[in-house]
C-alpha cells in the first residue's frame, strides 16, 4: 500500500518552501510514470508527494532569439515535445528520443524534468541533450542556478538536486543552419521496451562540411548517461568520410562502460554503441547534404 | 480483405461471418465483470502469504498478532486446511504449504481482513520461521544422483497414471516404433542437435481473482476467472471435502487465459477464509504475484538425432525430451508425454525412439499453455528437418511433402490419423506465399529469408453436457458448462443452435460456465470447446427439434419426416401456404404440457485406438482428434544488431469446417503472437530460483507495433466423428511459428539458432560466430 500526504501548491516558491520544510521525506511529482511505479515495486515511498500541476508556466517550450538556444520547462510534458512545430525543427534529436518512451498513454504524463530527475542510465532523453550541450535550471529557496546536465547526473538515481530543489527548464542547442541531430536506441523488443543502448548526437558544420561543432552521447552503458567528447573531438574540423565516422564509432565503444544484466551482456552492449553511433553520424551526415 | 461481418442469416448460420454478438458489446463498453469486479456486501479483502525461499522446512508460523489486529477477521494456514492432496495427475500438492515450502511464491498462509491496508499489514505480522533446504533449480542438477529431493518419496503418491517415478523425475515415459538403428543404418545423413526453450508467462491481462462467499447452510460459492468451472468445483469439493451440491462455481467474464486458469490458484484459500469468517472474501493477485505463482510454459531441453535416406525419405528419429515442471508434477507428465507424440507425428518416420522426463525443480509450478508442449517439439522437429533437408540439397518444402502423414497413418503411439489435410495446408500456404520464389535481397544492408514449418495438434475430449430450452416465444436458452474465455465459443453455440432449430443468431441467449445451472463440461481447454461442446449443443438442438416437430406433426397432421424448421418457421415440404410461426409450437407445447421444451446433449469423443506396446509411463498415447498446419514466413535481419522483423506471415490450418470464419481467423491471429511473443522476446528469468523479471517491463510481450499482418488460410477437411466434421484451432497455429522463424532467420543469415528467444543479442551473436 502506498500512502503519502499530497500537496498541490499554487507557486514555485511555496513548492520549494514545502520541499525545504520537508527535506528528505518529499519528493516533486510531475507525471508520476517513474515516481509511483518504484514507491510500488519498493513497497514504500516519500511521506509528502509535491506535484506543481497548479504553478502556471513550467511547461512552455521557446526559442532564445538572443543565445539561439531552446529552452524547455522541466513539465512540459514528452507528448507535448515530440508535437512541438518549434522542437520538431529545431532538436529531431530530442524529438526522436521523446517519441520513444513508452506508449502515448505514458507520454501524455512523463515530463522531461522527470525523465532527468529520475536519473535512470538509460533515460531516453537524456544522450540527445548531453549532445546538443544541455543546462538544467534548478530553483531553490535560495534562487536559481544553472548548471551543464553532464554535471547533473551523478549515478543510477542519483543527481545534483539538493533534497529542496526543483529542476524548473532544460536548455538545448538548436538545429538549423548547417546543424542537426539525431538520436537512435537499441531495444529487445522493438517498440515500447527500455533502451540497452542509446546514442545521441548533434553536429554543426562549416560551409565546406567541415564538423565544427559535435556532440555525442551515450545511454545504457555507464552509471549516468554518459557524454564521450574525446569521440566526439575526433571529428571536429573533419569531413564525415566513412573512415571517419567507423573511428569515432570505436572510440565511443572504448569510453563506455557497459555491464551486464538480465537485458544484455556488456559484450553487446559494446558492439551496439559502435552500430548505432555510426548509424547515427551517417544519418547525421545524409540529414545535412540535403 | 475479408468481407466484413454478416448480418445473421436465416439459412446457413453455420459458416456465417458472425459477430460477437454474445460477448462483444460488454467488453468494448466495459460492462463486463470479470473476476475482480464480482460485488458483494461486506466483502472482505484477502491476501496470501507467499514463501519467500525457494525450498524450506516451515519450522512454525505464528499469526497470533495477525489475529489480533483489529480488522482482521480470518487467519488460515494449513492447519486450516483438510490434509488431502491434490494435481492433475499426480497428487503431490496441498491448497497451502505443510511443512515444506518448494517455490518462491508458495501460499504459507492468508488473511481476510475489512480492506487490504489492514490485510497486508496482518500479512506483516506474521512470523514464519523457515530452515532453508538445499534446493535445485535445473532439470540439469535436478537429475543428478545426489541431487537434493524436493519430495522425500514421491513415488508414494497417488497417480492416476502408472507413471515411472524416482528422485527428481515425476514421469520418465518412453515410446519405441521401430528400430532405430535400422533406420539408421538406412540413413545418408545423420544429425543431432540440442534444443532449448525457456519458462514463459502466460501473459493473460487480468491477474487471477477470485471471491468466494458461505450461506446460512455453509454451502460455498466461487466466482473465479476460471475456465473450467467444473473442474475447480471438483478440486474444491476433494481439496475442501464438501460434497459436489454444496459447492457452486460460476466462471466470471476472463482476460485471458491460455490455460493459465485451468487448475486451481487461490480459489480454495478464498472458500476457507470465507469460511471461517463467514463473509464474502475476495483475493486478487497482483500482477507481481501472478507471475510468481500462476504457472507457466514448461522449459525444455530437446535432443532429438535423425536420419534421412538420399532420395529424402526420413529414415529414423530418437530423442530425449527434458522438461522442467517446477515444483510439483502438475501438467509436466501431460507436457512431457505430448511433446514425445508431437516430435514423431507429422512426419512419416519408420523408426522412432524417444524418451521423456518431466523433473521437478524450486520454481513454480508449470501449466497448460496454449499447446504445452507443442512449440518445444516443433522447434526440434522443424529444425531438423530444415537440416536434413540442406544435407541432402533438396528444398525442406519438397522434403516436408515427401514425408508428410495422410490419412490412416499413426502417431508414434499407433493412434490413427483420420481426415489428416498436411499436404493440403503445405500446398496452400506454398501457393500463397508463392514458395519458390526467391527471396529478394535488400540494398539496405539488411538480411532477407523464408522458412516454413508445419505443425501437428491433438485435442482434447473429456465430457461435455447441453442443454437447449426453447422459450415460447420460439427463441432459444442455451446451457453450457463451457466458459467464454474470449475465443467466441458462445457465439459458436449460439451458431449451432440457431442453425438447428432454423432461427437467427439474435434468437439464441447462451447461459455458461455456472456448475449449478449448466450441464458437465470439462471447461475451455485443449482447444476442444467447439469440437465437443459443439457436438453436445447439437444435440440438445436437434432433440428440442424433434419435440417440437413431433407437436408440429401433430398439429398439421402430416408427418414428421415432411417438416423442417427454418425461418423461424415450422415449414412443410413443398407447401409453403402451410407454414406456421414455430412460435406457435413452442407456446402449445409450454401451455399445453407445461413445458419446458428442453433439448438435452452430451458428448465424449471417442479416443481412437493405440498400440499400448509402443509406451510406457506415458500419459497421452491417444487423443479424440488431430489436426495439421503449415505456416511461412519471410524475415528481414539487421545483421548489424540482430533485429529481425517479420516481412510476411502466411498461416494455413485444417479446421474441419469454419463455424465462424472470423473466430478461427482471430484464434489463428491470435496463436501465432503469442508464439511471436515467445520466439523473441519472451522468458522468465531466474536466478537461484527468484523470478528476475515479475513484471510487463522486463518480460516482454509482442505489442501491436511488432505484429505482422497474418495471413491466414482455412482449410476445411471435415472429420466424419465430429459434428459439422469441426476439429479445434486454439492450439493448432503456435507450435509452428517459432520454428518457420528460427528456418528463415537461417535461410538469411546461415546462423542456426537451437535456442530461444531469438532475441536481437542471440541473433547477433550467432551471426558473429557465422562471420569467423
Ligand atoms: C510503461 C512505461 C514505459 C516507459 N518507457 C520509458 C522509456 O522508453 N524510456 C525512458 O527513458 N523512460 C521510460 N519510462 C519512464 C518514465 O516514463 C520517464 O522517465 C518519464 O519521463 C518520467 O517523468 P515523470 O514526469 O512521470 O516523472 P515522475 O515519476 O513524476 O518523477 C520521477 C522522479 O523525478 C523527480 N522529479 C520529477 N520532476 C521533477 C522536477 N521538476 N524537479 C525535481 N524532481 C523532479 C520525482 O521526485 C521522481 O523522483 C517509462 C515508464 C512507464 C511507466
Amino acid at each position: 500500500m502506498i500512502a503519502f500526504d499530497y500537496h498541490a501548491p499554487e507557486s514555485l516558491q511555496e513548492a520549494v518552501r514545502l520541499l525545504d520544510q520537508f527535506a528528505g521525506t518529499a519528493r516533486v511529482v510531475a507525471g508520476g510514470t517513474d515516481l509511483m511505479v518504484t514507491c510500488r515495486l519498493r513497497g514504500l515511498g516519500p511521506q509528502h508527494v509535491i506535484s506543481l500541476r497548479r504553478v502556471e508556466n513550467l511547461d512552455v517550450v521557446r526559442r532564445d532569439e538572443a543565445t539561439g538556444r531552446v529552452r524547455i520547462g522541466a513539465f512540459a510534458t514528452l507528448r507535448q515535445i515530440e508535437r512541438s512545430p518549434l522542437l520538431r525543427e529545431r532538436c529531431a534529436g530530442l524529438v526522436e528520443a521523446a517519441h520513444k518512451v513508452g506508449s502515448i498513454p505514458v507520454r501524455n504524463l512523463a515530463t522531461i524534468g522527470g525523465n532527468l530527475c529520475n536519473a535512470s542510465p538509460s533515460a531516453e532523453t537524456a544522450p540527445p541533450l548531453l549532445a546538443a550541450a544541455a543546462t538544467v535550471t534548478l530553483t531553490g529557496p535560495g534562487g536559481q542556478r544553472a548548471i551543464p546536465l553532464e554535471q547533473f547526473f551523478l549515478g543510477p538515481g542519483k543527481t545534483a538536486l539538493q533534497p529542496n530543489e526543483v529542476l524548473t527548464e532544460v536548455s538545448l542547442l538548436a538545429d538549423g543552419a548547417g546543424a542537426a541531430s539525431m538520436y537512435e536506441r537499441q531495444c529487445i523488443r522493438r517498440f515500447k521496451d527500455i533502451a540497452l543502448v542509446g546514442v545521441g548526437a548533434r553536429l554543426a558544420l562549416d560551409g565546406a562540411g567541415r564538423c565544427q561543432a559535435v556532440g555525442l552521447a551515450l545511454g545504457a552503458v555507464a552509471p549516468t548517461p554518459l557524454p564521450v567528447p574525446a569521440a566526439a573531438d575526433l571529428l571536429l574540423g573533419q569531413q564525415l568520410s566513412d573512415a571517419r565516422i567507423a573511428e569515432v564509432a570505436a572510440a565511443a565503444r572504448a569510453a563506455a562502460k557497459p555491464i551486464t544484466d538480465i537485458r544484455a551482456s556488456a559484450e553487446y552492449r559494446s558492439a551496439m554503441v559502435e552500430v548505432l553511433t555510426i548509424r547515427v553520424l551517417r544519418a547525421l551526415r545524409e540529414a545535412l547534404r540535403n | 480483405m475479408e468481407s466484413a461481418i454478416e448480418s445473421s442469416a436465416q439459412k446457413g448460420v453455420i459458416g456465417s461471418r458472425v459477430g460477437r454478438l454474445t460477448d462483444g458489446y460488454e467488453k468494448v463498453t466495459g460492462v463486463a465483470r470479470y473476476g475482480a469486479d464480482i460485488e458483494h456486501a461486506n466483502c472482505l479483502a484477502g491476501m496470501v502469504l507467499r514463501s519467500e525461499h525457494p525450498h524450506a522446512r516451515l519450522r512454525s508460523i505464528d499469526t497470533r498478532r495477525a489475529e489480533a489486529l483489529p480488522g482482521v477477521k480470518a487467519v488460515i494456514t494449513a492447519a486450516d486446511a483438510p490434509q488431502v492432496l491434490h494435481g492433475f495427475t499426480v497428487h503431490d500438492q496441498t491448497i497451502i504449504a505443510r511443512e515444506r515450502v518448494r517455490y518462491v511464491g508458495e501460499p504459507v498462509a492468508a488473511v481476510a481482513a475489512v480492506d487490504k491496508a489492514t490485510a497486508s499489514e496482518a500479512l506483516r505480522l506474521i512470523r514464519v520461521e523457515y530452515e532453508p533446504l538445499p534446493a535445485v533449480f535445473t532439470p540439469h542438477d535436478a537429475l543428478r544422483s545426489d541431487a537434493p529431493l524436493l519430495h522425500p518419496n514421491f513415488a508414494a503418491y497417488e497417480s492416476k497414471v502408472p507413471l515411472n517415478r524416482y528422485g527428481n523425475v515425476c514421469c520418465h515415459a518412453k515410446i519405441t516404433n521401430g528400430e532405430v538403428a535400422r533406420g539408421f543404418d538406412r540413413s545418408a545423413v545423420i544429425i543431432e542437435n540440442t534444443f532449448k526453450t525457456p519458462h514463459v508467462h502466460f501473459g493473460y491481462i487480468e491477474p487471477h481473482a477470485v471471491s468466494a462467499a458461505v450461506d446460512g447452510r455453509g454451502f460455498l460459492t466461487v466466482w473465479t476467472s476460471t475456465q473450467a468451472p467444473f473442474v475447480a468445483r471438483a478440486a474444491l469439493s476433494h481439496t475442501l471435502k464438501l460434497p459436489m451440491h454444496q459447492v457452486r462455481v460460476i466462471g466470471t467474464a476472463i482476460g485471458g487465459g491460455f490455460g493459465g486458469k485451468v487448475e486451481l490458484l487461490d480459489e480454495p484459500l478464498a472458500a476457507l477464509l470465507a469460511i471461517k469468517a463467514r463473509r464474502a472474501v475476495r483475493i486478487e493477485m497482483s500482477m507481481l504475484e501472478d507471475f510468481h505463482v500462476a504457472q507457466a510454459r514448461h522449459a525444455s531441453e530437446i535432443t532429438l538425432k535423425a536420419g534421412i535416406s538420399s532420395d529424402g525419405m526420413l529414415q529414423a528419429f530418437e530423442g530425449t525430451v527434458i522438461m522442467d515442471t517446477g515444483a510439483y508434477a502438475g501438467f509436466g507428465p501431460h507436457t512431457t508425454s505430448q511433446a514425445m507424440v508431437l516430435l514423431g507425428s507429422p512426419y512419416r518416420v519408420p523408426h522412432l525412439r524417444f524418451e521423456g522426463f518431466a523433473v521437478l525443480t524450486n520454481k513454480l509450478n508449470c501449466g497448460a499453455l496454449r499447446a504445452p508442449g507443442g512449440p518445444q517439439a516443433a522447434l526440434a522437429c522443424e529444425s531438423t528437418i530444415d537440416m536434413l533437408a540442406e544435407k541432402i540439397g533438396m528444398d525442406p518444402f519438397e522434403v516436408r511433402l515427401k514425408n508428410a502423414k495422410r490419412s490412416g497413418d499413426t502417431t508414434p503411439t499407433g493412434c490413427e490419423l483420420r481426415a489428416v489435410a498436411l499436404e493440403q495446408t503445405l500446398r496452400a500456404a506454398a501457393e500463397r506465399f508463392d514458395w519458390r520464389r526467391a527471396v529478394q535481397r535488400p540494398s539496405n544492408g539488411k538480411l532477407r529469408g523464408k522458412g516454413m514449418a508445419c505443425g501437428i495438434w491433438g485435442g482434447s475430449g473429456y465430457g461435455a453436457g447441453a442443454t437447449v430450452r426453447v422459450n415460447e416465444d420460439g427463441t432459444a436458452t442455451v446451457f453450457t458448462g463451457a466458459v467464454e474465455t474470449g475465443a467466441g465459443s458462445t457465439i459458436v453455440a449460439t451458431q449451432i443452435v440457431a442453425e438447428e432449430l432454423g432461427l437467427g443468431v439474435e434468437d439464441v441467449h447462451v447461459v455458461c460456465g455456472d456448475t449449478e445451472s449448466t450441464p458437465f463440461d470439462m471447461g475451455a481447454i485443449g482447444s476442444r470447446t467447439t469440437v465437443s461442446t459443439g457436438q453436445a449443443l447439437r444435440q440438445a438442438a436437434v432433440d428440442a427439434k424433434r419435440k417440437i416437430l413431433q407437436e408440429a406433426a401433430e398439429q398439421l397432421e402430416t408427418r414428421l419426416d415432411d417438416l423442417e424448421l427454418r425461418g423461424r418457421q415450422v415449414l412443410v415440404k413443398g407447401v409453403p401456404s402451410r407454414a406456421v410461426p414455430l412460435r406457435e409450437i413452442t407456446t402449445t407445447l409450454t401451455m399445453k404440457h407445461g413445458g419446458p421444451v428442453m433439448g438435452l446433449g452430451a458428448c465424449v469423443m471417442e479416443l481412437p485406438g493405440f498400440d499400448a506396446a509402443t509406451y510406457e509411463s506415458h500419459t497421452l498415447p491417444s487423443k479424440p482428434w488431430f489436426t495439421f498446419g503449415t505456416q511461412m514466413v519471410e524475415v528481414e535481419v539487421d545483421p548489424a544488431s540482430g533485429d529481425v522483423e517479420i516481412i510476411r506471415f502466411v498461416a494455413a490450418h485444417d479446421v474441419g469446417r469454419a463455424i465462424n470464419p472470423v473466430g478461427i481467423e482471430g484464434q489463428i491471429h491470435g496463436a501465432v503472437t503469442l508464439a511471436l511473443g515467445q520466439a523473441f522476446s519472451e522468458q522468465l528469468v531466474f536466478q537461484q530460483g527468484r523470478l528476475m523479471n515479475p513484471n510487463f517491463l522486463d518480460y516482454r510481450m509482442p505489442t501491436a507495433l511488432e505484429t505482422p499482418h497474418i495471413e491466414t488460410i482455412i482449410i476445411e477437411a471435415a472429420d466424419e466423428e465430429s459434428a459439422y466434421g469441426v476439429k479445434g484451432v486454439g492450439e493448432p497455429p503456435v507450435p509452428p511459428v517459432i520454428p518457420a522463424i528460427a528456418n528463415a532467420i537461417y535461410n538469411a543469415t546461415g546462423a542456426r539458432i537451437l535456442e530461444l528467444p531469438l532475441s536481437p543479442e542471440r541473433v547477433w551473436l550467432a551471426l558473429q560466430k557465422v562471420a569467423r
